[in-house]
């Protein structure tokens, strides 16, 4: 208790620290209101897209498509990773794959699959799935190889066979290692969100950008970045919390 | 015929590409309801000899029966104790035991009464509800034994088991595995590089010298009841263990069998 206490004293400090910061900074600045908002004007910008709603209805919309594009990765990629785990001569044969598609912008696919999948939701959802789907997969492989020996000889030993090893034994011996694959991909997939509703969509936090650009309100586009800033920060913390959570009931890591 | 025989059996690697003799030419007989200790120092081959007679790597020459049949992969007959464990972290010590009867035609309760039963045995009934990484390294050998237990092998081997404990905790546990191989009936096959242990445990000692493992003795231990590690007839057969690993082969006729 007194750790979350202190835990929530250090976040209100930093972050007052970088509202004086920026303040300072546009005292000193020439730039005019309209280039570079004080933290008031974001601030009333804030409020304003609050009260009339677009807020909200971004973020919902933004939300949506990252759970289903987030979600579905991390199921995808697991259960193949697991696969590609166990099977390394097959993977020999996939990495290669993986290693070409993997240092490719999700946001280069961005023409093709509004090619492919149109327009609305679908395009920054695949964006997402993309994003996260490469570090999720390449984790679970490395964990699934990485598995200490010795729990591969005990499920030899006191029978677990082929199917069952793999959620008996192997899925749980790896899931630590999994668990970090899935956290990290979380940050890049919510990096990869709002690049991806910059195309083909009329709403989510990343329309919201180019929109307030397009009407040169630099006040909503600054008050868009701190959501998407706020909302990353907010989804790093409750899969830590749900991390923590899970973890401990697999009883494999200290606090 | 004996229950485990190992005949002339050589375990070869290839690693980095270069050829590597782990043991050669070993042969031994153990009985029924033996307590066998493969006594040598480290890189003698010891565990490769017991990963070989457990079915978990096979040798590559000779050949290692078990009741008549070759040995060629593991089995819930014969249950190997590892020096580190190899608990599941993930699972509290019930689920643990649980572990090798889950694949039997048990109902849950049979499973969770079978468990108890041996979880008991060993001391641990009040922390069926813990994680291993709660208890200490001896508590998880122990749950380590139950579950081989569980599953009511006819052989443990047993893999340098108290290397990573204390000596306190270890003569304790030397003890109770003595007692429990007696009750159970079991016949144990215990790799060790610990003289004084080997001399306290064994009913025979196979001595094996390294690079690469071979015999160099198997030598009954002739200490009748309850052993004590400070009597003098305790003392001067485990003296007798130590010379032979500093002696010539051709001295050593007087011990063989």
């Amino acid at each position: 208790m007194k750790k979350t206490l202190r835990g929530v004293r250090n976040v209100v400090v930093s972050f007052a620290l970088l509202i004086i910061l920026w303040q300072a900074v546009f005292s000193v600045s020439h730039f005019s209101e309209a280039l570079f908002p004080s933290p008031t004007t974001a601030f009333k910008a804030l409020l304003e897209t609050i009260q009339d709603g677009t807020l909200v209805g971004n973020i919902a919309a933004s939300l949506k498509r990252f759970a289903i594009g987030y979600a579905s990765a991390v199921v995808v990629a697991v259960i193949l990773g697991l696969i590609l785990g166990v099977l390394p001569r097959v993977f020999q044969f996939v990495n290669p794959i993986v290693q070409l598609l993997r240092p490719i912008s999700p946001m280069a696919w961005a023409p093709f699959i509004v090619l492919w999948v149109g327009i609305g939701d679908a395009p920054a959802t695949v964006v997402v799935f993309i994003a996260a789907f490469f570090p999720v997969l390449l984790s679970t492989v490395s964990a699934v190889v990485n598995i200490d020996p010795i729990y591969f000889k005990v499920a030899r030993n006191f029978g677990v066979k082929q199917p069952y090893a793999l959620w008996k034994i192997i899925f749980p011996a790896a899931f630590p290692q999994i668990a970090n694959g899935i956290h990290l991909a979380l940050g890049t997939a919510w990096v990869f969100l709002a690049a991806g509703e910059m195309n083909g969509v009329q709403s989510g936090l990343g329309y919201m950008v180019v929109d307030a650009r397009n009407n040169l309100r630099t006040d909503v586009l600054l008050a868009a970045i701190i959501t998407i800033g706020a909302l990353g920060l907010a989804l790093d913390g409750a899969l830590k919390f749900v991390d923590k959570r899970i973890l401990n009931t697999w009883g494999g890591v200290e606090n | 015929m004996s229950y485990i025989e190992v005949e002339r059996a050589t375990k070869e690697f290839v690693h980095d590409k270069t050829p590597f003799t782990a043991f050669e030419n070993i042969s031994l007989t153990i009985e029924r309801g033996e307590f066998v200790c493969i006594l040598g120092a480290s890189g003698c081959g010891k565990s490769t000899l017991l990963n070989a007679l457990a079915g978990f790597s096979p040798v590559t020459r000779g050949r290692v029966t078990i009741d008549g049949r070759e040995v060629v992969e593991p089995s819930t007959k014969y249950v190997t104790i590892f020096q580190n464990y190899g608990l599941l972290p993930w699972r509290n010590v019930q689920k643990n035991v649980e572990l090798g009867l889950e694949n039997r035609k048990l109902t849950r309760d049979e499973r969770r009464e079978i468990a108890s039963k041996y979880i008991d045995l060993v001391g641990l009934s009040a922390f069926k509800r813990s994680y291993p990484r709660q208890l200490s390294g001896g508590m998880q050998q122990r749950v380590a034994i139950a579950r081989a237990l569980a599953v009511d092998p006819e052989i443990l081997f047993m893999d340098e088991p108290f290397g990573a404990l204390d000596a306190i905790t270890r003569s304790k546990l030397q003890d109770d595995v003595r007692a429990l191989s007696q009750i159970e009936r079991k016949t144990v096959v215990f790799v060790t590089h610990d003289i004084t242990e080997a001399v306290y445990l064994a009913d025979k000692i196979v001595v094996l010298t390294p690079n690469p493992g071979r015999v160099k003795a198997i030598v009954p231990v002739p200490l009748q009841g309850p052993r004590d590690r400070v009597s003098h007839e305790f003392l001067e057969f485990q003296n007798r263990i130590f010379d032979l690993f500093h002696r010539a082969p051709d001295e050593l006729v007087e011990y063989m069998i």
